[in-house]
């Protein structure tokens, strides 16, 4: 994984990188984002985040289907459970639980996908850089 | 299975000091199945500590064996152990032992509490089944262990903190074990050995004696 993306977001390709697609189309992606297409947020592990932090990402954030909306049933309910348990990991070793983020969001919702990115880039910014290559 | 918890992160880098390289080790079997010591979690120690001493440039590498309390399984470690100034177990306490017995020369930390062998009885949830006592009473009590599992540990139960089958320790939280004893002998049709009075325990072959030893001459070649 590349250190020169800030912002690390794992989307399920049911979802989030749909909601990516129309969200980044004419514009692109932003430089400091690093798009991984997950099969299903739930696939994500709580290894994956971590790694991902360690390779340079200031932030990561996971987006997956709303509640009820889930191929795999529970998979979102998995990976918002797994952002909590990173956030605690980090806590422990005196990083912000605001590194770390999950939300749920509907591959039509392009507007939201963005706007939620710039939110945490914005609140990235105010934090002090542990490791991170900027925002 | 024997079950454990990850120490808190703090508690671990105390431990690693001004050590730079060291070793995390899991184990492949209770604790891999109860999600506190196996290859996943060793991995995620390992990555967890880098992140942690990001700064001083303190590397970990990681490495899971399948069962941490042989030592013929920890026997393959020995040039990684070697290469390292210090190793972390992620077994339970017997793992810890096994690494710090086969590999005297190293430094060797634990990175779990060991707590008790149990059984996972929902989700996310293990609960203590088994003391270890040495003398298995299992056949009079319909396969529950009021040793391990009644508060009080009486062999003659329930007491009078028994209220609608929960336990008056931590009534939330805690069966009464008498009260399931009665179930299952009833449901058994066994209810006589209720009426049987257990004589006080040889408590001689749990942790009175000294080290407890098990041996075989059978399997001695």
């Amino acid at each position: 994984m590349a250190s020169e993306f800030s912002i690390v977001a794992f989307c399920c390709e049911h979802s989030g990188a749909l909601a990516a697609g129309t969200a980044f189309a004419d514009a692109g992606i932003p430089d400091n984002v690093k798009i991984v297409s997950v099969p299903c947020s739930g696939s994500v592990q709580t290894i994956d985040i971590l790694k991902a932090l360690h390779s340079g990402a200031a932030g990561v954030v996971i987006f997956g289907c709303h509640d009820g909306a889930c191929k795999h049933l529970s998979g979102n309910q998995r990976a918002k459970k797994r952002v909590a348990y990173a956030a605690g990991i980090l806590e422990e070793i005196g990083w912000e639980r605001e590194r770390v983020g999950f939300s749920t969001i509907a591959s039509v919702e392009g507007k939201v996908f963005s706007d939620l990115l710039a939110q945490m880039t914005h609140g990235l910014r105010s934090l002090a850089p542990e490791g991170s290559e900027g925002v | 299975m024997i079950v454990a918890e990850r120490k808190p992160i703090a508690e671990i880098m105390e431990m690693v000091g001004p050590r730079k390289k060291m070793l995390v080790v899991g184990c492949g079997a209770c604790v891999t199945v109860c999600m506190a010591g196996g290859e996943r979690e060793a991995e995620i120690l390992a990555t967890t500590l880098e992140l942690a001493f990001r700064n001083e440039g303190k590397q970990f590498l990681w490495d899971c064996v399948e069962r941490q309390c042989e030592t013929e399984f920890v026997e393959p470690l020995r040039d990684k152990v070697r290469a390292s100034a210090g190793v972390l177990s992620m077994g339970c306490g017997v793992g810890v032992q096994t690494l710090a017995a086969v590999f005297p020369e190293s430094a060797v930390f634990p990175a779990l509490n060991t707590h008790f062998m149990g059984r996972p009885v929902e989700q996310g949830l293990w609960a203590e089944t088994c003391a270890g006592c040495g003398t298995c009473i299992l056949s009079k009590t319909g396969g529950i262990c009021p040793i391990a599992r009644c508060s009080k540990s009486l062999l003659n139960g329930p007491c009078g903190g028994s209220v609608n089958g929960r336990c008056e320790v931590d009534p939330e939280h805690i069966e009464c074990a008498w009260q399931l004893i009665y179930d299952r002998l009833e449901a058994w049709d066994a209810l006589d050995l209720m009426d049987e009075i257990m004589p006080p325990k040889d408590w001689s072959t749990s942790a009175h004696g000294g080290v407890r030893r098990v041996f075989r001459e059978d399997v001695v070649l």
